[in-house]
């Protein structure tokens, strides 16, 4: 597979959130605001390129009956130093994320990826993948954090944009309705890609 | 037998050199998150006391037995000017429809309520989270501590706004019992 493929499959084919529908907890809970979204798209995709560097290079260290146990310490490793890092120089976003900062490490995208991708492919593609994965997810959490902000709370990054906004969207409720929606309209555009 | 044997020692190979690099960032990173939550705290105590000499945390041994009186309880700062106490600044957790919220409570040694401020929360954003905004917070300013604190509670967001009335009246019977010894 060519690079710009891997990249691609990452962000449209294969899209964690759209496509996928997989580590939907911490879609739904960190979606209410557009910093947020930013915040912990950026913080799985530094985890999701580091675990898969990491674990491509470790692919022939790594016996197959434990991989997940070692792949499990690579990601905890990866999340609990950038945790680290986001409390002395990103305090506000570290506060704001609260639990589902240290909870990436249980996020199954990234187990996904290592399992389906990194313990079985090279280096650089194993990167590339890391990346379009985490740009995937970061898209989508920043369209679903803006829809459900704007809308929403009626701000967006915290300026008042609209007087009257629809509270239900930044309650979980709201969440899962704008996410089905957005589901609907990917499927739509992907079908017509296709038919063209 | 060896095969277990090997497996076990790459797992402990793979762990201790997470754990070194854990032990190394956690060296990088403690000094500045130490620094930061001071600097919380100095900032939080400011914002609600203005301008004063300096101030003393109440030990852990005095924050247990307070603990009878709100279990919650997190700190209690004594805040002194001019060599006088000038009042007590509490800070406690109450629960919010999202979690614990944490609330700081000044108030002088007259009995006035300087100050309350939601520092930490995790409320819907703009339904709860205007029981955690100062508009709100303010309300408390200027009431007696020595009876029962009372506000309003926003309407859309009645469980925050319980819980803030909550903890800072919590905070108020704590600040009765440091001030009567």
């Amino acid at each position: 597979m060519k690079l710009s493929e891997i990249l691609k499959n990452g962000i449209i084919k294969n899209n964690p959130i759209f496509v996928q529908l997989i580590g939907m907890c911490s879609v739904l809970a960190v979606t209410t605001s557009v910093q947020n979204s930013l915040a912990m798209g950026l913080a799985v995709t530094a985890v999701l390129v580091g675990s898969n560097f990491v674990i491509s290079l470790l692919k022939n260290v790594i016996p197959d009956d434990i991989r997940i146990p070692a792949f499990v310490v690579v990601i905890a490793t990866f999340v609990t130093v950038i945790e680290m890092f986001m409390k002395a120089y990103a305090q506000p976003i570290y506060q704001s994320l609260g639990i589902f900062l240290p909870l990436i490490v249980v996020n199954c995208i990234i187990l996904a990826r290592a399992e389906a991708f990194a313990f079985t492919n090279g280096l650089v593609p194993s990167i590339v993948d890391g990346i379009g994965t985490g740009l995937g997810y970061t898209v989508a959490v920043l369209i679903l954090g803006t829809i459900r902000e704007v809308f929403g709370a009626g701000t967006f990054l915290g300026i008042q944009v609209i007087s009257n906004p629809i509270g239900i969207l930044v309650m979980p409720a709201g969440a899962f309705i704008v996410l089905g929606i957005l589901v609907a309209l990917f499927k739509i555009i992907m079908a017509r890609q296709e038919a063209n | 037998m060896n095969k277990t044997l090997k497996l076990g020692i790459t797992l402990l190979i793979i762990s201790s050199v997470a754990a070194g690099i854990l032990g190394f960032s956690n060296k990088a990173t403690s000094g500045k998150i130490a620094e930061i939550e001071l600097k919380n705290t100095q900032d939080a105590l400011a914002g609600i006391f203005g301008e004063f000499e300096t101030y003393e945390e109440t030990d852990a041994a005095e924050l247990e037995k307070l603990r009878s009186t709100d279990e919650n309880l997190v700190a209690v700062y004594k805040i002194i000017d001019g060599g006088e106490t000038a009042g007590y600044s509490v800070t406690t957790t109450s629960n919010g429809f999202g979690g614990a919220i944490e609330i700081m409570v000044g108030i002088n040694s007259d009995g006035e309520v300087l100050g309350a401020r939601v520092l930490k929360h995790s409320e819907t954003a703009g339904i709860g989270s205007k029981a955690a905004d100062p508009t709100f917070t303010d309300l408390f300013t200027g009431q007696s501590a020595s009876e029962e604190l009372q506000v309003e509670t926003i309407s859309g967001a009645t469980i925050t706004s319980t819980a803030v009335i909550k903890g800072v009246n919590n905070a108020r019977l704590v600040y009765q019992e440091v001030a009567a010894n």
